[in-house]
């Protein structure tokens, strides 16, 4: 199992707050997912 | 951050695109909007399920580790603001390039506050995978 099979069958949120599986974000083309921490 | 979001032209231009997950809540979103002007797709894992599947909870653990916040302070203290507003309050945890299909292509996992993957870097790998 690669890492981006876990990865992927989990959710985030949409800026509304709806799910959105993570697998979907590259269905169509190679991403660029960069993980963020916010401060404060 | 996470000055990446200066190299979205590159990226489209590979055939790429953006995605930014935040730690927070859906608020989160308006503020790093704000502070970056990024306005491509942007998601946030409040349980940091997500985080923990890709692998980056040792980088986590060190962002927030005395040694990091010192770091963080020190860098601040010597003017190296990043954001447009005041200071930087985001970090990078790390970028994955990932291709349809869910191939992993290339990772960078920060190891402490600072340490954010290089473009330069990320967009070889977008090459390689194109």
């Amino acid at each position: 199992m690669s890492a981006t099979d876990a990865l992927g069958k989990l959710s985030v949120q949409d800026e509304n707050g709806r799910p959105v599986e993570v697998s979907s974000l590259w269905r169509d083309k190679t991403i660029v997912l960069a993980f963020v921490r916010h401060f404060g | 951050m996470v000055q990446l979001h200066r190299s979205i032209d590159d990226i489209h231009a590979a055939g790429a695109e953006l995605v930014v997950i935040g730690s927070g809540t859906p608020n989160f979103v308006a503020g790093f909007r704000e502070t970056t002007g990024f306005d491509g797709p942007l998601y946030v894992d409040p349980s940091l399920a997500v985080y923990q599947a890709a692998e980056l909870e040792r980088g986590l653990l060190k962002t927030f580790s005395p040694f990091a916040i010192g770091k963080t302070l020190s860098a601040l203290g010597r003017g190296a603001r990043q954001g447009r507003t005041q200071g930087d309050t985001f970090q990078q945890g790390g970028v994955l390039v990932i291709a349809p299909g869910g191939k992993l292509v290339w990772r960078h996992i920060s190891k402490f506050a600072g340490d954010n993957a290089h473009p330069s870097k990320i967009l070889a790998a977008l090459k390689s995978a194109a």
